[in-house]
């Protein structure tokens, strides 16, 4: 009998997503409309764009449902960089132009079927298809003016976004492939890959702070991971802190009080950290004796200045490490 | 126009009425005047034109006067409180008297600013109760204010002061308790109700809702923040769950939270959090992080709107 390990990068959730699903914080859900030879909707699916089909190559080449973030590790502090925050801006961002480029997709759509039926000698419909290209292409210019404070907010500049969206369209309009699922995919699509594209390069190398002893957590739960770090010595804590597991977050600060050096906390990959959490954090920097302190890396900017709010920031053993972040 | 001649053996919240800049001049100048004769510290809290104003007529006495722009001060009118305890808990002292100006309402006000804005006027009363010394003078510019703004200001200030003669006023009618209901909101983008568990997915929800309203990340990030706390107190004191609202409304995104709690204290949402005490920080924290929040405790239950505007002007 053979054990077959799991994948690290095997995605853990069952498939099909659910409409809500909110259980993995990197999931970034894809609408997939199905349709048939003829266009006819099949169905909607949701889905992640992270899901890649794995090859197995340990088992026989089986495909396996593939994270492309990789490991929970991986995944975990893909979105400590990214924040939801940012992927909620995205995803807001998506849908108000799937909605409002719908108008002209169907148009679009349209005047391309009958492009392909009649030919390479279809003067009429080649124009028409220019100028509907064109009408569409200033929409898109309009929109993205209009929010352009908000691509900014998320670190996509305008410009080079335009320039991805308008090369899909006329890769689209170019290609000769009708009846497939690939036609109802919208504009948006290019839009998430281009988000894809950005957000992925920020993202490939995370800069821990401390070394983290990954496989050896101290509390696991579906929203947080307590691991111990050495170089320095201390905690990492990935995910969110909140009122389901503040009982956890304290026991585990507590834990790491005694000693003689100061106490280092890797807040790198936090999500998420409600006061309560703050205040376990501060009683325990508190509780340390003999002039040491709890230094904290990684602190999200959000966090220091709710710190600030309660007056619990500055103290005098509760140090805040700034760290710059490598390009 | 003898304004020593009051008694100060309460803390005195006053009304005063003016229409336009020479009223305003009139009534103001002499009080800061007096108050700095006497030694008294005095701070106003007013529009950074009219503190324009008042510079220029005291010329070099306004270097004895605490100045705030009412715009960054009492943006939220519940920060407003707070900042004159500050200045009390400042200056008090030896028996010292003290003297306010404020101006907390403008015809710019937004609806839902402006009902904050009478509950304000409405809780000071209770706020500086223990300060027989302070006295505070709040400004209503009757040429610009509508008749019903007026007539509130008379209900919820013991004092009203008109053309220089002071007057108490008719009963308190509006207390924090009497206050009129919220307005429900039209559409609802979203409801959930949560228990500690729904914790995280509830704070799925209100990202999800604040981004297509609009707002940046770093507000979102801080509407999260403070909408969580609000629930968490649900869930620790308000019987254990609630439920989560989320509309839009012309200035942005609303989050309510209800739950079948009750709170004792009307000022629990503007008491500034001691640094020893555990727990009770949540509502200051949404108070400072949110453009608004609104709170309405009675014994039912409890409802607290947390308002993040589209254009925050900072």
């Amino acid at each position: 009998m053979s054990v077959i390990e799991a994948k690290a990068d095997r995605c853990p959730y069952p498939r099909p997503f659910p409409e809500d699903f909110t259980e993995c914080p990197a999931y970034q859900a894809t609408v997939f409309i199905a349709v048939d030879s003829r266009n006819k909707p099949l169905g909607t699916w949701h889905t992640c764009r992270h899901l890649a089909p794995g090859s197995d190559i340990e088992n026989r080449g089986r495909f396996y449902p593939r994270c492309a973030l990789g490991d929970l590790a991986q995944r975990m502090q893909w979105v400590a960089h990214v924040t939801p925050e940012r992927l909620d801006v995205v995803r807001a961002l998506q849908e108000e132009f799937d909605h409002f480029s719908l108008p002209h997709r169907e148009m679009l759509v349209d005047a391309r079927a009958r492009l392909h039926q009649q030919g390479a000698d279809s003067e009429a419909t080649d124009s028409e298809l220019q100028q509907l290209i064109d009408a569409f292409l200033d929409a898109i210019d309009r929109f993205l003016k209009q929010n352009e404070a908000r691509f900014r907010d998320v670190g996509l500049p305008p410009e080079p976004l335009k320039r991805l969206i308008k090369e899909w369209l006329w890769a689209w309009m170019r290609s000769g492939e009708l009846a497939t699922s690939r036609l109802s995919q919208s504009p948006g699509d290019a839009l998430e890959d281009s988000v894809g594209a950005f957000l992925g390069v920020t993202a490939d190398s995370p800069q821990y702070p401390a070394r983290r002893l990954w496989d050896r957590p101290l509390y696991t739960d579906s929203l947080l991971r307590i691991v111990p770090t050495v170089e320095p010595p201390g905690l990492a804590l990935v995910g969110d802190v909140d009122g389901t597991n503040i009982e956890a977050v304290t026991q585990a600060l507590w834990s790491v009080r005694n000693g003689t050096d100061d106490v280092h906390l890797d807040l790198s990959g936090l999500l998420f950290c409600d006061l309560r959490g703050l205040q376990a954090i501060v009683r325990t920097s508190q509780a340390l004796d003999g002039g040491r302190s709890l230094v904290l890396h990684g602190l999200p900017r959000q966090l220091e200045r709710a710190l600030e709010i309660v007056e619990w920031a500055p103290l005098p053993h509760l140090k805040i490490a700034r760290e710059v972040a490598a390009a | 126009m003898t304004l020593t001649a009051v008694a100060l053996d309460r803390f005195r919240h006053e009304a005063m009425f003016y229409a336009g800049k020479d009223e305003f001049l009139a009534q103001t100048v002499p009080f800061i005047r007096e108050a700095l004769a006497a030694n008294e510290p005095v701070l106003v809290v007013v529009g950074a034109e009219k503190i324009g104003w008042l510079r220029a007529v005291l010329g070099e006495d306004a270097k004895g006067v605490h100045f705030a722009d009412m715009a960054s001060v009492g943006k939220n009118p519940a920060r407003i409180i707070p900042a004159l305890r500050d200045f009390v808990d400042r200056h008090a002292g030896d028996g010292r008297r003290l003297r306010g100006i404020g101006e907390p309402i403008s015809p710019r006000r937004k609806p839902t600013e402006l009902v904050e804005c009478q509950r304000h006027e409405a809780l000071l009363n209770l706020a500086f109760d223990d300060w027989p010394g302070f006295w505070l003078i709040c400004l209503y510019d009757t040429g610009a204010l509508p008749s019903a703004v007026i007539e509130a200001a008379r209900r919820t200030h013991p004092f009203v002061t008109r053309d220089g003669t002071h007057a108490e006023s008719d009963v308190l009618s509006i207390l924090a308790g009497s206050m009129p209901p919220l307005a429900e909101p039209r559409v609802v983008q979203a409801t959930r109700p949560f228990a500690l568990s729904g914790l995280h997915a509830m704070r799925r929800v209100v990202s999800r809702e604040a981004a297509r309203v609009g707002l940046s990340m770093s507000v979102i990030a801080d509407l999260v923040l403070a909408v969580n706390e609000v629930a968490t107190n649900s869930v620790q004191h308000g019987g254990g769950s609630g439920i989560l609202r989320i509309w839009q409304d012309s200035a942005g995104v609303v989050c309510e939270v209800r739950d079948g709690g009750h709170m004792n204290d009307p000022l629990a949402d503007r008491r500034r959090p001691a640094p020893g005490q555990d727990g009770g920080r949540g509502l200051w924290l949404a108070n400072q992080l949110c453009d608004l929040v609104q709170v309405r405790s009675l014994p039912t239950g409890t409802t607290v709107r947390l308002h993040m505007h589209r254009d925050r002007g900072r």
